[in-house]
């Protein structure tokens, strides 16, 4: 029983329609794992710091989900390490007070995911500017 | 990138809020604590406590799994 986080980097040729059709799948299969998923994100396409097969490109999604089996963490490995979309993930167990809380983003349409982005952007510069 | 400072005064110490900063998410932030090529920046230089020393070095390696922060950038090549 525990609370885990995972990013993957999805290939960049992918269109937007299979792109989601992708992360549903995803999802379903964690949910089907008996995960309980929390919060999901897209984080958008990013510049990746060296090639992975190749690509120097790639869409990061995110997700934090509850999970009370550990077998169950390692079939859904599998399933990113065979899925042939997927250039890289990472697992990592996360403490309760880590749970992101911006439920509302999850839910929103492609315009909030928009504002989503500005936001982040801001708190971006604002770091910086702190620093 | 660029070294915060030349104080031998822990960051982390002066503010804390920036303790949250440390996680592979904020890899913008962890930026700071590599050199141009890549490196860890050891803590002698930046002043970071051995304690937040720890868990930036356990959260570069993080980014770097998922390319978010290079294992090596060769000078030769920018």
């Amino acid at each position: 029983m525990g609370i885990y986080e995972t990013t993957y980097i999805l290939h960049p040729a992918l269109q937007e329609g299979r792109l989601n059709d992708i992360v549903n799948t995803i999802e379903k299969k964690a949910v089907s794992l008996g995960a309980e998923i929390l919060y999901s994100d897209n984080w958008g396409r990013k510049k990746l710091a060296y090639y992975i097969d190749k690509e120097k490109y790639g869409t990061y999604i995110f997700f934090q989900y509850k999970l009370s089996d550990l077998n169950n963490l390692k079939e859904l490995s599998g399933e990113f390490e065979h899925n042939p979309n997927i250039l890289r993930y990472l697992n990592i167990k996360i403490a309760e007070q880590d749970i992101m809380k911006a439920k509302v983003k999850e839910s929103g349409n492609s315009e909030k995911d928009e504002n989503s982005s500005v936001e982040e952007k801001q708190d971006n510069t604002d770091t910086e500017k702190e620093n | 990138m660029a070294i915060l400072g030349k104080s031998k005064i822990c960051p982390f110490k002066e503010d804390p809020s920036l303790i949250k900063k440390i996680n592979y998410k904020e890899y913008k932030f962890l930026k700071k604590f590599i050199t141009d090529q890549g490196k860890i920046i050891p803590a002698h230089v930046t002043g970071v406590s051995a304690k937040y020393q720890r868990l930036i070095t356990s959260e570069i390696k993080k980014a770097r799994v998922l390319a978010l922060l290079p294992f090596v950038v060769d000078p030769r090549n920018n």
